[in-house]
């Protein structure tokens, strides 16, 4: 589970100063059951009205029933640092460490 | 890279926000029911991750 990469390695992210989010369109209380049951210290976002996935590039349109796996770095200051189209799920935590870190 | 560009132009599908873009505006929900909008990146560098379903595998 992506999540899980996170959550395993979410005392680095909080030592770097990094918050870690996910974003999906389901419910409040689906993402709350996921993260209870995960155990998933980290924020999980509901897209409720797709603002999010439509202006970041996740859906296609308003009717879309999944968001893409797409993961961003944004910065302080609101820009974006990294953009990608997530592909290696068990090792994406490391990778974005490494990044953050360089 | 241009190919995956292409094709996605020609599917008429979005490509995700570029690198160097600011932050859109939006507006979600946590899992305390607060509201959330891009003003609450403000600050400190986040990574956000978007996925398909809660609780399934990935």
């Amino acid at each position: 589970m992506q999540g899980n990469g996170f959550r395993d390695r979410i005392q680095d992210f909080q030592s770097a100063g990094v918050r870690v989010i996910g974003v999906s369109l389901d419910s409040v209380e689906d993402n709350r059951a996921f993260q209870q049951a995960q155990g998933y210290s980290f924020a999980l976002w509901s897209d409720i009205n797709r603002s999010m996935s439509l202006n970041f590039g996740a859906v296609e349109d308003a009717n879309a029933s999944y968001a893409r796996r797409l993961t961003f770095v944004i910065g302080p200051d609101g820009i974006v640092e990294q953009a990608e189209v997530t592909k290696n799920i068990s090792s994406q935590a490391d990778a974005l460490l490494q990044f953050l870190d360089s | 890279m241009i190919l995956t560009f292409l094709r996605r132009l020609l599917q008429g599908l979005p490509l995700p926000l570029k690198v160097g873009s600011v932050c859109p505006d939006f507006s979600a929900v946590d899992t305390h029911g607060n509201s959330i909008s891009e003003q609450d990146l403000k600050g400190k560098r986040a990574v956000l991750w978007f996925y398909p379903k809660a609780d399934t595998p990935g």
